[in-house]
């Protein structure tokens, strides 16, 4: 079983946590065309390279990031989300302005 | 397999279900597991909730081996958000300094930081919770307690959410390495140290603690599922001669 | 001869010490072998005990039936199957030989002295590969027929289907390195890394430690067994080693996570470097009849002397490719046994030494020849002579050769490393032309190879490559290490590169287990099958019992040589876990199967609830007991009747009197700060910026894809405090999507799950202010405490030996059940004695629990929904009625632009109540769950939707539902065919919702 490092918890059995999808900002709420959003709710990146992907460790109810690479699947780095750049964050901040 | 059998066969049937055998029903507080121990010789705790005391006379010899104690009767409360620590410095608890390690308190209770902002609080055994008993905020059901403490400190409901078991003994890291996937040996966890994590198949929350020089595990665990939990326990010390004992057995 | 004849009961004649290592020859075993008795020596294995007594046929073979004796004597191949009473496929070579065993052979008609199947072995050539895929699927069906007997005449060992279960069970250990393998790479590796200081596992799938320094003699080495000796006592004296023998590392999983099984308790090991040194496994030489009964590996017949000190014949021959072969010949000699001659396929020896000493000795040796042929025909079919011939070409031989006689026949052609673990790991497997072996590269980092398996020969190198290994996982842990000794090498050369020597008639065998020959292997190629992951699927080799330890190499050989390719391209099939046969009682045996019980699951039993499963959880489905009936669950189930009934009885009683019906389940959040309205605002549909204290509010939740994900009931308590109930089993999503956006909007919020905090009731009916006011001093007046409002109180309880006691409370006046009531929350310890204060003050007013399915029913005449059970991955807002919980004015809610996107679009189906005539129930043709609603138009059949919801409600006196219908079928009046059990049809008819109290008239009492 892989081990994921986890920023709260050290190492873990991958099996104490969840997946959350990708780190990507979401298109504007008030300004994307219904294909922009549709688009960005169905489709995901599949290529090579480094992801920056939210883990939860069910235990504790902790989110954090792990980059992780693609083809090796070597998790490279995981951090609490108070380090990510604010561009990073699915925030919606425009539709709460 | 046998024996799991024998456990559902305890959680279906074994389990007497009339209501006047049991110490614990004099109480309004009930521990979720405490059909399980009907059988001990209760003591009441500083707050007026019974814990089992004594099983028998060889409490303390298992309590060396691989005791399993249910402690859930016993104060405990927690506190998360910014102000927390000043609620602790203002009771004279301990802070400890990261985030999944404990510290013990002048009177026995057991400070728990579980993340940056979130403190659990374990009432001491010696004095059956008494120190805690002071703390403000104590009924989080009620709306109110957010004025009895500090800005941005909510209490928590660890008295509800959570039961309390606690494995005692020189066996403690090899009955939980028959149900935790975390390295619970003494040099890997020492004193102090705290793992959130799945036992079992549950969620729980595990403190290396050490009650009168007797190597202590405290388990904080879904309270729905403290009675699975014990069972579990008690299946797994069978191997190293442990079954339950009761708080006297570990303070006296 | 047969069986009987050639069984001895005695247990003398063993050789004398040293040889027996596993002995303790002050006890004797004894057992029966096809019902003859047979007498051992404690610390014999099944195999070791039957061949003292000269018994050499131990099963037959898969397809053929053809005798077969000892191969490896170490559990290696699938030979030495045997059947005891209660356990099937046990291996006779490793498993010990106790007191009363009944011990039998398997795959036999008849007995395995005379297996009438055992003519199958002369119609060979009617067999070919793909025999079974080629022949018996024409005409169309006819497999159908051919199967059964195909069936009876394959397979294995028998099931003791009256088994006892037995306790398995699993436990995690920790270690920094763990060692796979104690021989003397493994020993060394050991010691060297527990003197650095760091906790070591060794594991040892034997009954000693030291693998070939328990068996093997070795060129660079005269005293194995004073070495052994030594390097184990460091190890048990050692406190860093753990020691497990008789325990097999099964599997590689991720970051060394290594199942390790022994005795009954399977071990998850997690080592932080994990170093393997798992040796290899000898080879066999393919010529014609080397199957027979007395043809062995060397090691074997090492393992047979030096371990059990049984004598392994009188005449050997002994046939080699290596300096190995050179010395079992030297100790079969010393033992007693006559070494006709030693067999070279090589021009030369090595080391011109053992030949020397094998000339001393008066042994014949006879270089660059083969054995080409051997004959059976002695006791147990066992071998009489071999025919030796000069080898011409690579698998090529003479015209004529010699004949020798012999009752035992030693093979040494090479050692294949053991691959398995380390491919399972990733590792690759690549052919050294030079050497003619596999060697194995590229690791995931923390894993490492030692000894024999890393293609070191010399014992000097082998334990020198574990000291290596050693020091390099240490320094992977960070630790000072001299780097200087690592490097290790060693040019002994000991496979032979085409041990292979077809015979025109065949029963040249490359695998044993599925009686493949080479020719076999050969053909697979020539019909197409150029890979060898397809030559494994069309000719099974590989797939027996023995995994391809022995068949892996001749094939890869063959199929490269056969389609003019390298051994390297050519590879070896997948290795996959597990290693050897695991028992499934590992995974089957102690289980955790958590559950979940609220504070007030012991009174429900006590009054005899059926109790069905929700999530975790398990809840009173109904009460018998509310019908007069009492039902020992444990014996029989209530019928559907007495479900019936009770179901009526309870909703009958809730719609004129009043129950109560535990809801601890129900999912519970509590948002606590400045930004609670504001969280709630973000993430359900509805408007919460501006709902008042005391008023709860309908939540509805929705996903990214605009579909209705969950639902519950927002208490605001203070400007500073909501409570949010969710769904059974959606409450942790719900918990976990409000930390997971709040991560990123930082709003000032607590956000806590308290599921398991609360113990909850729903107290339902008329008469259940009544009831209520007997218990608390908060104004019930529908003035004071009104439809949708929540409070914060006390109940007041009488303690049992004390006096009246008040538990904290929350109330909320819900609808859900479509009459006054109230649902009580009280923090869980609290929740048993909450339920007798009810059931207590309840009494006078007549009141009775009900269950979950009652409660369905009662939600049901009120048209409510229920998520997950009347929704479905598409259910959008609109489909359900629901889009009055939706406030498009706000700026934002989770899942606001999908709701938009799908709403816009025209909507294809609807949810609906429909009614049906009683009858229905008593002719059988009540809708259930999931049946499928069929369009109007009866030409097309065409399903439109499908029922949610159904019972018959005795408050409407009619069935009543609600199910998905297409648009054209929404409309009010209107009817749609509904598919009911036997395929029959019933028109459903549309009708408003509710089915009951439109006015709400009841529950705002």
């Amino acid at each position: 079983m892989k081990i994921m490092p986890c920023p709260l918890n050290g190492p873990r059995n991958i099996s104490e946590f969840t997946f959350g999808g990708e780190v990507t900002p979401l298109p504007d709420v008030k300004t994307a065309t219904d294909n922009e959003w549709a688009e960005n709710t169905f489709y995901s990146y599949n290529g090579t390279g480094v992801a920056r992907e939210w883990w939860y460790h069910v235990p504790s109810g902790y989110w954090f990031v792990a980059e992780r690479h693609r083809v090796t699947d070597e998790i490279l780095r995981t951090y609490d989300p108070s380090e990510l750049p604010a561009d990073a964050l699915n925030s919606q901040q425009e539709a709460f302005q | 397999m046998t024996q799991s059998n024998e456990l559902n066969g305890q959680r279906d049937a074994g389990v007497a279900e009339t209501t006047d055998q049991f110490w614990a029903e004099s109480a309004l507080a009930r521990s979720a597991c405490y059909r399980r121990t009907a059988f001990a010789q209760p003591h009441i705790t500083a707050t007026g909730e019974p814990v089992p005391a004594r099983f028998a006379a060889e409490d303390a010899d298992i309590a060396k081996k691989a005791g399993v104690l249910d402690l859930s009767g016993l104060l405990r409360t927690g506190y998360r958000g910014a102000g927390t620590p000043e609620l602790l410095g203002n009771a004279g608890l301990p802070i400890p300094a990261r985030p999944n390690q404990a510290a013990a308190g002048a009177e026995g209770d057991w400070v728990l930081r579980l993340s940056n902002t979130e403190y659990w609080l374990l009432g001491s055994l010696a004095n059956r919770g008494e120190t805690l008993a002071k703390l403000p905020g104590l009924d989080a059901c009620d709306s109110n307690c957010l004025d009895a403490t500090p800005n941005a400190c909510y209490p928590l409901f660890c008295m509800d959410s959570h039961g309390w078991l606690m494995l005692t003994g020189e066996h403690v890291s090899d009955v939980m390495a028959k149900l935790c996937g975390v390295d619970l040996r003494e040099a890997e966890f020492p004193l102090g140290s705290i793992a959130q994590t799945s036992l079992a198949r549950v969620n729980g929350i595990i403190v290396h603690q050490e009650i009168n020089g007797l190597t202590a595990y405290s388990i904080l665990c879904d309270n729905a599922s403290i009675d699975y939990l014990w069972t579990a326990l008690i299946d797994a010390v069978q191997e190293f001669g442990g079954g339950p004992v009761g708080l006297a057995s570990v303070v006296g | 001869m047969n069986v009987a004849e050639s069984v001895s009961p005695s247990v003398t004649g063993r050789l004398p010490a040293p040889m027996g290592l596993l002995l303790d020859r002050s006890q004797t075993v004894q057992f029966t072998f096809e019902g003859q008795t047979i007498q051992g020596v404690q610390g014999d294995t099944i195999g070791s005990a039957l061949l003292a007594n000269r018994q050499w046929l131990w099963s037959r073979s898969f397809k053929y039936h053809r005798a077969r004796g000892p191969l490896t004597l170490s559990g290696h191949d699938g030979n030495s199957l045997v059947q005891l009473a209660d356990e099937a496929n046990v291996l006779a070579d490793r498993t010990v030989a106790d007191n009363g065993l009944e011990v039998s052979g398997q795959n036999v008609n008849g007995t395995l002295a005379k297996d009438k199947d055992a003519f199958l072995n002369h119609f060979g050539r009617f067999m070919p590969v793909g025999f079974y895929y080629r022949s018996f699927y024409k005409p169309k069906g006819i497999w159908d027929w051919w199967e059964k007997h195909i069936r009876t005449k394959a397979g294995l060992g028998v099931v003791d289907l009256k088994g006892q279960p037995e306790y398995y069970d699993k436990a995690y250990l920790f270690h920094d390195i763990v060692v796979v393998g104690a021989g003397p790479a493994g020993l060394n590796a050991a010691l060297t890394a527990a003197d650095a200081g760091v906790s070591v596992l060794l594991i040892e799938d034997n009954p000693v430690l030291g693998g070939s320094l328990t068996y093997a003699d070795f060129v660079d080495h005269k005293e194995p067994e004073a070495l052994r000796q030594q390097l184990v006592s460091r190890v048990d004296a050692h406190d860093n080693i753990r020691v497990m023998t008789n325990a097999i590392c099964n599997a590689w999983f991720t970051d060394n996570w290594l199942p390790v099984l022994q005795g009954k308790r399977m071990f998850k090991v997690r080592a932080k470097e994990c170093i393997m040194a798992t040796g290899s496994y000898e080879q066999h030489v393919v010529f014609r009849n080397n199957d027979l009964p007395g043809v062995m590996m060397s090691s074997a017949a090492m393992r047979l002397m030096k371990h059990y000190a049984v004598k392994p014949g009188q005449q050997a021959v002994v046939l080699t490719g290596n300096d190995d072969g050179y010395l079992a010949a030297i100790q079969l000699q010393k033992q007693g046994v006559t070494v006709q001659a030693v067999v070279d396929m090589r021009p030369a020896p090595e080391a011109q030494a053992v030949l020397f000493d094998v000339e001393e000795l008066g042994i014949p040796v006879l270089f660059d020849s083969t054995v080409y042929e051997a004959t059976g025909g002695g006791a147990d079919d066992r071998i009489t002579a071999v025919e030796v011939r000069r080898i011409e070409a690579p698998g090529q031989v003479a015209d004529k050769g010699q004949t020798i006689t012999c009752d035992l026949l030693c093979m040494s052609a090479g050692y294949m490393p053991a691959y398995q673990l380390l491919c399972q790991a990733g590792g690759q497997l690549s052919y050294d032309d030079q050497q003619a072996e596999f060697t194995l590269s590229k690791l995931p980092e923390h894993l490492r190879i030692a000894g024999s398996v890393n293609s070191l020969h010399s014992l000097t190198a082998v334990a020198a490559d574990g000291q290596r290994a050693a020091l390099e996982a240490l320094q992977a842990l960070g630790y000072e290490t001299d780097k200087s000794s690592l490097s290790v090498s060693c040019s002994r050369r000991v496979n032979y590169d085409w041990p292979i020597f077809p015979h025109p008639k065949g029963k040249d065998f490359v695998d044993f287990d599925e009686d493949l020959q080479s020719k076999d292997i050969v053909n697979a190629t020539r019909l197409g099958y150029r890979d060898v992951q397809l030559v494994k699927r069309f000719s099974t080799v590989g797939m027996g019992p023995s995994q391809g330890r022995h068949s892996a190499l001749p094939t890869a050989r063959l199929v490269a040589k056969a389609t003019d390719r390298t051994v390297t391209e050519t590879g070896v099939t997948t290795a996959r876990p597990p290693l050897v046969a695991e028992k499934l009682s590992y995974l089957a045996g102690r289980m955790f199967d958590p559950y979940r019980e609220t504070a007030m699951h012991h009174r429900h039993k006590a009054l005899g609830a059926k109790m069905i499963p929700a999530g975790t959880w398990q809840r009173p489905a109904y009460y018998p007991s509310n019908i007069g009936l009492t039902v020992d669950q444990s014996v029989e189930q209530p019928s559907r009747q007495n479900r019936d009934d009770c179901i009526e009885a309870e909703a009958r009683h809730v719609r004129s009197r009043v129950g109560v019906i535990d809801v601890s389940t129900l999912g519970g959040i509590e948002l606590r700060g400045p930004d609670a309205a504001e969280l709630m605002n973000r993430i359900y549909t509805f408007g919460f910026l501006k709902q008042p204290v005391g008023k709860t509010r309908y939540a509805v939740l929705t996903n990214e894809q605009g579909v209705v994900v969950d639902d519950g009931v927002a208490c605001r308590f203070r400007d500073d405090h909501i409570y949010v109930t969710a769904t059974t089993t959606g409450v942790s999503t719900v918990y976990q999507l409000m930390t997971y956006w709040n991560t990123q909007w930082r709003l000032n919020v607590d956000i806590t799950n308290v599921t398991a905090a609360f113990a909850a009731v729903n107290l339902a009916g008329p008469d259940s202010r009544k009831v209520l006011e007997t218990l608390t001093d908060l104004d019930l007046s529908s003035e004071g405490f009104p439809y949708l409002a929540c409070r914060e109180g006390k109940i007041k309880v009488p303690g049992k030996f004390s006096d009246t006691t008040e538990i904290p409370a929350r109330l909320l006046r819900v609808g859900f059940v479509g009459e006054l009531g109230y649902e009580i929350h009280v923090p869980s310890r609290y929740g048993e004695a909450l339920w007798d204060a009810l059931m207590s003050a309840g009494a006078a007013f007549d009141i009775k629990p009900f269950g979950v399915e009652t409660q369905r029913l009662l939600r049901l005449e009120k048209g409510h929904i229920i998520v997950s059970q009347d929704t479905d991955g598409m259910s959008h807002p609109g489909e359900l009625g629901v889009t009055w919980a939706i406030n498009r004015k706000k700026p934002y809610f989770n899942g606001c632009r999908a709701v938009d996107i799908v709403m816009k679009r025209p909507q294809t189906r609807k949810l609906v109540g429909f009614t049906l005539p009683a009858e229905l129930v008593k002719a059988g043709k009540k809708p259930e769950e999931g049946h499928i609603v069929l369009s109007d138009d009866s030409s097309t059949s065409a399903i439109t939707g499908h029922i949610t919801s159904c019972e018959y409600s005795p408050t409407v006196g009619a069935i009543i539902g609600m199910a998905y219908v297409s648009i054209q079928q929404a409309e009010t009046g209107g009817a749609f065919p509904v598919r009911v059990e036997g395929g029959q049809l019933v028109n459903a008819t549309v009708v408003d919702l509710p089915f009951y109290d439109p006015e709400q008239a009841r529950q705002e009492m």
